[in-house]
């Protein structure tokens, strides 16, 4: 009977432990785009998203903030509410007395439900009890952002033995602050490595944009998610008999002695049946199949076009705004919250002058609002236009035309936002009324992009950060090979995470990459090197604007210049990275001349994951550009980043029918300028003999 | 095979301008632009620029400049924006295709031009042609018939070897049976006839006056036998060398139809006097005659020019005489004998003296002619496809045709920015940066070539005034030309009249209104650079050019400042030492000849003792042939300088002596061959300009006064016509677009395509 009680004593004892509640404090600024908010006017209104991933179950949920507002204000009549999810969670008096205050609101856990909740901080402000002006520089109260967090209590559910939880559940997008996979595979031989780069792929694009850390053993992990990828001896022999292989196999369990966590079973005979699983699972993204298992037979993917890639606006098309994902919406009120249609134009466009983005729009708006009120069109935060909405009794207008100077896109993301500004036509202290106040875009305004040729210059790493251009090019990552320069633990799971930075970047799995860890002498196409200093060849090392080689040649900026002009001292020295302390480097391959490689380095392998770990975060990626990227590791999580333009300029671009005269004539200007001399004087040579002797026939006649 | 390789070589350089200017970014662009303005500035500067190959090599690169805008245009800034925009994109491209065909058609012409040297006449002059000389005259003064027929007698020719025939249509049988004009043609008729008799020459006449000068030429034809014919106007006085200077070539060239010499101009024309007084400016003439027509020859495409020139009779009859299906005869005929694989030679000699339009109202009419004849000969014979003329001839006729629709390029250019501006018609799309890389070299490379081409005879700038201040009044021409080929009818340029006093002439209103209109757009450009500030690329481009506009008008509309041209004879700048015997006191003093005119001359001298008023004197000279001369004179006036005095005598004229005075005054080659070059300009444009600005201002103020109530009963007919015209014609457009919003849309508009 005792040894009974010991036991269930045991059991239970065991089972809180796993039970157990993980806490997390994340502070609000990493949930929203800044750090402070004001909250003006005298109603002030601002939103962020608070994700809650389907696998947690939250047990307690804190919110904590500091706020300061102004002075001026009347305490009696001006308030701060808290919502969530547009209900009220918590109210308090700005004080005039007492500015300064902190909140500390529980959020009932019922409401904490998985998906995205909208968390919403809204001021009553006032600083007259007579009529004032709305928007009266006296009206603010600053929340800081930086120092609010969110403090959740939460638990684990065991994960659903069903393949279809892979997407939104065990890979969740919600997942923050970052998810976390560890890929078991039997060796890393090129083969092997090449298929974890496509199950890595596939996992990242699962996340969605939120990163997501990898590593790879032997044998899964703890207390993280697992892909085991090998035949089906490997298989058998983490799983037992358990599981039998007979072809390709995609399987998902519970990792031993923890149902919270999945263990993916990838597996085939052999490599093209490992494949086939390893594509079908990166593209599992609804709710079937509902077994643990599937055996698939065969896979087709869609055809694969050049540039494209996750909300990429092809040239020469139109698109309504419907398609662009923005339905008919009306802006309401005095100061309606803007509409923004987010798109990508490919890394390498070549924007010429001359030429214009047609946005045509349909839209209708209310009478009674004074002649001042404006739509203004922006775009990447700059006005590119303002329509005047200033016919009194409103206007029905169809096909205003907006021409934008392509000049004014970038390559990369682009945003297009509609801001309305309704003034209301009435005098200070007359009723307020701004219900009667609307403007709707209708859905099938249109936006066109012109043609456009794909040419650019490179090395520029601030196109791989912005689409992993010129690896995706082919956005299945087809042409493009992951060189592992030395194939141990932390070099592979640092060639996983650029792998899933890759896919997140261009929203498209990299079923085509290739990953290997032999030399890419003849490799003839874009190139990936990753690796530690020592292991990287030596000719790679020489073709880097930052030259490891003992001596090696680094690049100073004498003074900080103009962009694009050379100011740049070279110290030929003998010197290394050092420990903490990573490189990211772009330069022309040296296998093949318009082809790029990219180097991520670093004196020791743990530095060159930590390099590719630090490169997941969204300042450092935006502070990465030129040729040559220096992160000092050691300054974490902030990260010192050092960028700069110090080797050579090439040219790609999409080629036409006349390859070679392009080619030449872009990548080598001189030539160019050469030949129109020749031309210049052939032609004259020639057209002054011939004159010559036109001319002695006609004087002879 | 020719052909072939000319396709090769237009097909490369297309495709590697067309692959460069798409792949090489912009500023890259501007490298290349103005780098190789550089070097065509550079070659320019060097001492032997003029001489081939250095001058191809030149031509070559200033060609590759244009091209290379003009692919840049075609390729990258003909953007579809709106019909109305399209329209008046579409204008303006085929404005710039003309005038950049015309660039290209002069650097061909001349490339390299041809000077032929007058082969010598052989010593036996049983040899030499018997020669016909034609003085046609239809209604001008019976004293510049004298003039020429006198100076025609001069002509150093064995005298069994030529005769003079009068070809009179202006006392036709015809007008001699019209009571209207009757009374002048029997009047006309006697004194002609009567000149004939006294001078010994022949007269001739005819039934009617049917195809005009061509008709009166072949009538002479028909009439007389002489293997040559020199054909004369009635006011071009030629030198005694006329004959000797162009008969040779005959002898050397059996195909050889025709020897063209220049036409020399003693008074100005009434832009190049209205510029400024006193100022030689060079006119289009010596462009013409001095250059292009050297060009013209080297392709063996030099042409008859109606006058001073000789002509073979029988390879003329071999085409039924003088052509006159079109009101430019002269040119035609030419055609047609180059067709036939005749040649010509231009004699680059000036050896006849004759007189320009002195008005500007007589000056369009010569004009209007020209261009509706030579846009005849382009419609009914083609150039570009006549059979018989070689493609360098085809080409050099082609250029003479096509130049004269110049007045259309030139209105689009001068209303094309206002569009932009006043109407928001987008018309041309182009950065700031695009025009720096192709349009500012191919502008200043244009600018610099016509330099290097006709800088010797044509100061900067004033080939676009006298373009300018022809264009709008030859555009109704024109136009009715291209809709009624044989609508025009030979008009003559009347020559010798005379203006009473400075005036400003009605047609300047037409230069008043584009000045309006471009001074309007300026207001309005400033408030579009701030009301649209995606457009200031283009605000600056048209605001730039809108000025240009305001100062080619103006600078035109100065020249429309007539000045007074009292004096009955022109003087002639001449040089020379006179001796000067004063009767009174039987002393000679030697002098230096200023100018000459057939009344008198101007003389410098240095006596001993004082003038008194209206000395009598011999003045006592040579010519170039060494041949001297004594006219008694009367010193009229006198004034002290400190080198002695400038005195003007007036020859006591006389039947007897009449004759030696014309041989002196105008028979003598070489003092055209002087004036002709010291004609070549001399620096100081910018204060010629400046003035010419000041005239156009004034102009305006002119123009203010006209348009009052007083003034418009000053305004002629033909302008009044010519502004209802314009008005007519362009506000219906004017209407349509002040009614279509610019930019922002109000009430319901059409709805947008969807996708």
């Amino acid at each position: 009977m005792l040894k009974k009680f010991l036991l269930a004593t045991l059991i239970v004892l065991a089972y809180a432990n796993a039970s157990s509640a993980e806490v997390i404090t994340v502070p609000l600024y990493k949930l929203a785009p800044v750090k402070a908010v004001d909250l003006k006017c005298i109603n002030g209104v601002y939103s962020l998203q608070i994700p809650v991933p389907e696998r947690w179950r939250i047990k307690r949920a804190t919110l904590g903030f500091d706020y300061v507002n102004s002075t001026n204000l009347i305490s009696e009549i001006s308030q701060l509410v808290v919502k969530l999810d547009n209900y009220p969670l918590a109210q308090r008096k700005l004080s005039a007395q007492f500015p300064e205050g902190n909140m500390s609101v529980d959020i009932p856990v019922s409401m904490l439900k998985s998906g995205y909740h909208t968390l919403t901080f809204q001021t009553a402000q006032h600083f007259s009890r007579e009529c004032e002006r709305p928007c009266s520089p006296d009206l603010w109260t600053t929340i800081n952002l930086d120092r609010a967090a969110l403090r959740v209590e939460y638990e684990l559910a065991p994960v659903p033995l069903k393949l279809s939880y892979i997407n939104n559940y065990i890979f969740d997008p919600k997942t923050f602050p970052y998810g976390e996979v560890n890929i078991v595979t039997a060796d890393n031989s090129s083969n092997t490595l090449t298929l974890a780069g496509i199950v890595a792929s596939g996992i990242a694009k699962r996340f969605d944009y939120k990163k997501v850390y990898f590593s790879m053993s032997r044998s899964p992990k703890a207390g993280m998610d697992n892909v085991l990828i090998g035949d089906g001896k490997f298989v058998e022999q983490h799983l037992g008999n358990n599981v039998r292989v007979s072809g390709p196999l995609l399987k998902i369990t519970h990792l031993k002695a923890d149902t919270t966590h999945a263990l993916i079973v990838v597996s085939g005979n052999n490599t093209d049946e490992i494949k086939l699983a390893a594509e079908t699972l990166a593209n599992i993204s609804h709710s079937f199949p509902g077994t643990d298992e599937a055996r698939p037979t065969e896979f087709k993917l869609p055809e694969i076009i050049p540039y494209s890639g996750r909300l990429v606006l092809s040239a020469d098309k139109k698109y309504d705004l419907k398609t662009l994902n923005l339905n008919t919406h009306t802006f309401e009120g005095i100061n309606p919250a803007p509409k923004d249609i987010t798109f990508r134009l490919p890394s390498d466009f070549l924007i010429k002058e001359n030429q214009y983005a047609d946005l045509v729009l349909n839209f209708v708006y209310s009478p009674g609002m004074r002649g001042d009120s404006v739509m203004t069109i922006m775009l990447n935060n700059r006005s590119v236009r303002a329509i005047h909405l200033n016919q009194a009794g409103g206007d029905n207008i169809e096909g205003y035309k907006i021409h934008i100077p392509t000049y004014l896109f970038k390559p990369g993301n682009n945003t297009l936002s509609f801001v309305p500004v309704l003034v209301p036509n009435v005098k200070e202290c007359d009723l307020l009324m701004s219900n009667n106040m609307f403007l709707t875009l209708f859905e099938n305004s249109t936006l066109y992009f012109p043609p456009m040729p794909h040419f650019v210059e490179l090395p520029a790493i601030e196109l791989f950060m912005l689409n992993a251009f010129p690896f995706t090019r082919w956005p299945d990552g087809y042409d493009t090979l992951v060189y592992v320069a030395k194939a141990d633990e932390y070099t592979v799971a640092s060639a996983m995470n650029v792998i899933g930075m890759m896919t997140q970047k261009n929203g498209f799995p990299l079923f085509g990459i290739k990953v290997s860890v032999e030399k890419p002498d003849s490799w003839k196409g874009e190139l990936i090197v990753i690796g530690d200093v020592m292991s990287i060849p030596d000719e790679l090392k020489a073709a880097a604007p930052l030259k490891l080689l003992n001596p090696g040649t680094v690049p100073y900026q004498v003074i900080r210049n103009w962009e694009g002009e050379a100011n740049l001292a070279y110290s030929k020295q003998a010197s290394g990275l050092g420990p903490g302390l990573g490189a990211l480097m772009e330069f022309e391959s040296p296998y093949k001349r318009g082809r790029t490689a990219l180097m991520f380095t670093a004196s020791n392998t743990g530095d060159v994951w930590a390099l590719t770990n630090a490169l997941l975060e969204a300042h450092v990626q935006a502070a990465s550009a030129g040729d040559m990227v220096l992160v000092d590791l050691t300054t974490q999580p902030e990260y010192r980043i050092s960028s700069l333009s110090a080797g050579g300029k090439y040219s790609t671009g999409k080629l036409g029918r006349l390859f070679f005269i392009d080619y030449y004539l872009y990548s080598y200007p001189l030539v160019y300028q050469i030949l129109i001399i020749v031309l210049i004087a052939s032609s004259g040579l020639a057209l002054f003999f011939y004159i010559r002797k036109v001319r002695r026939r006609r004087l002879n006649a | 095979m020719r052909l072939l390789a000319l396709v090769v070589l237009a097909s490369t350089l297309f495709v590697l301008f067309r692959f460069t200017e798409r792949y090489l970014g912009t500023m890259y662009q501007v490298i290349i632009g103005w780098g190789s303005l550089s070097l065509f500035v550079v070659l320019y500067k060097l001492k032997n620029s003029q001489k081939p190959p250095a001058r191809i090599f030149l031509i070559v690169i200033a060609a590759f400049i244009t091209l290379r805008y003009f692919i840049w245009r075609t390729t990258d800034t003909l953007l579809y924006t709106g019909i109305y925009d399209l329209l008046g994109m579409s204008l303006l491209y085929i404005a710039e295709i003309y005038t950049v065909t015309i660039h290209f058609l002069g650097m061909f012409i001349n490339i390299w031009p041809l000077h032929s040297e007058t082969p010598p006449l052989p010593d036996d002059e049983s040899k030499l042609p018997t020669v016909d000389v034609f003085i046609p005259t239809y209604t001008e003064h019976i004293e510049i018939v004298r003039i020429t027929v006198t100076a025609a007698l001069q002509i150093a020719y064995p005298k069994e070897k030529f005769k003079i025939h009068i070809l009179d249509d202006g006392s036709t049988i015809a007008r001699r049976n019209n009571p209207a004009t009757a009374d002048a043609a029997w009047e006309r008729h006697f004194a002609l006839k009567s000149l004939a008799r006294e001078l010994g020459v022949n007269y001739l006449t005819r039934e009617n006056n049917g195809h005009a000068k061509a008709g009166n030429i072949n009538h002479g034809l028909a009439n007389t036998q002489g293997e040559l014919i020199l054909t004369l106007d009635c006011d071009h006085v030629p030198t005694r060398d006329i004959l000797n200077n162009t008969v040779g070539f005959f002898l050397r060239d059996e195909k050889l139809f025709l020897a063209q010499t220049p036409h020399f101009f003693i008074n100005p024309t009434p832009v190049e006097k209205n510029v400024v007084a006193n100022v030689n400016i060079s006119g289009e003439n010596d462009m013409f005659y001095r250059v292009i027509h050297r060009g013209l020859n080297s392709w063996n495409a030099s042409f008859y020019c109606g006058s001073a020139a000789v002509i073979r009779r029988s390879h003329l009859e071999s085409i039924g005489g003088i052509s006159g299906k079109t009101i430019t005869e002269d040119a035609e005929t030419s055609f047609l004998l180059h067709a036939k694989g005749f040649n010509s030679v231009y004699v680059n000699r000036p050896m006849v003296c004759g007189l320009s339009p002195e008005t500007f109202d007589d000056y369009i009419i010569q004009r209007t002619r020209w261009a509706q004849g030579m846009i005849q000969l382009f419609i009914k014979h083609n150039p570009l496809f006549e059979k018989g003329l070689s493609w360098g001839q085809r080409l050099c006729y082609f250029n003479s045709c096509f130049f004269w629709f110049f007045g259309l390029s030139r209105l689009v250019f001068y209303i094309a920015p206002a569009t932009f501006i006043i109407l928001g018609m987008r018309v041309y799309h182009a950065s700031i940066t695009q025009i720096l890389a192709y349009a500012l070299p191919h502008v200043f490379a244009t600018f610099f070539l016509m330099d290097f081409l006709y800088g010797k005879v044509r100061r900067p700038f004033f080939s676009e005034i006298y373009e300018s201040v022809q264009s709008l009044f030859l555009i109704p021409a024109v136009i009715s030309v291209i809709f009624n080929p044989d609508k025009p009818s030979f008009k003559i340029t009347p020559k010798g009249t005379r203006l009473e006093k400075d005036a400003l002439n009605p047609l300047a209103m037409l230069f008043f209104i584009v000045v309006l209109v471009n001074l309007a757009a300026m207001p309005i450009a400033v408030s579009k650079w701030f009301s649209f500030p995606m457009y200031r690329d283009v605000i600056i481009i048209t605001t730039a050019w809108c000025s240009f506009n305001i100062l080619l008008a103006l600078m035109s509309l100065g020249t429309f400042w007539e000045m007074k041209q009292v004096r009955q004879h022109h003087r002639i700048m001449a040089k020379g030492q006179v001796s000067v015997l004063f009767k009174r006191n039987n002393e000679t003093i030697e002098g230096r000849m200023l100018d000459v005119s057939l009344t008198g001359l101007s003389v410098a001298i240095k006596p001993s003792f004082a003038l008194g008023p209206h000395e009598d004197v011999i003045i006592e000279a040579t010519d170039s042939y060494g041949e001297s001369y004594a006219f008694p004179a009367v010193i009229r006036r006198h004034r002290n300088t400190v080198n002695g005095y400038l005195c003007g005598a007036e020859f006591a004229c006389h039947k007897e002596n009449y004759g030696q005075i014309v041989r002196f005054v105008y028979g003598d080659g070489k003092r055209w061959m002087d004036l002709w070059n010291e004609n070549i300009r001399s620096k100081g444009s910018p204060k010629i300009l400046l003035n010419l600005l000041k005239r156009g201002v004034k102009g305006c103020y002119g123009c203010l006064i006209m348009l009052t109530k007083a003034g418009k009963r000053r305004v002629n007919a033909i302008t009044l016509t010519q502004t209802a015209m314009s008005i007519k014609l362009t506000f219906p457009v004017v209407k349509r677009y002040i009614i279509r919003p610019v930019d922002i849309v109000r009430g319901i508009s059409p709805r947008p395509e969807r996708t």
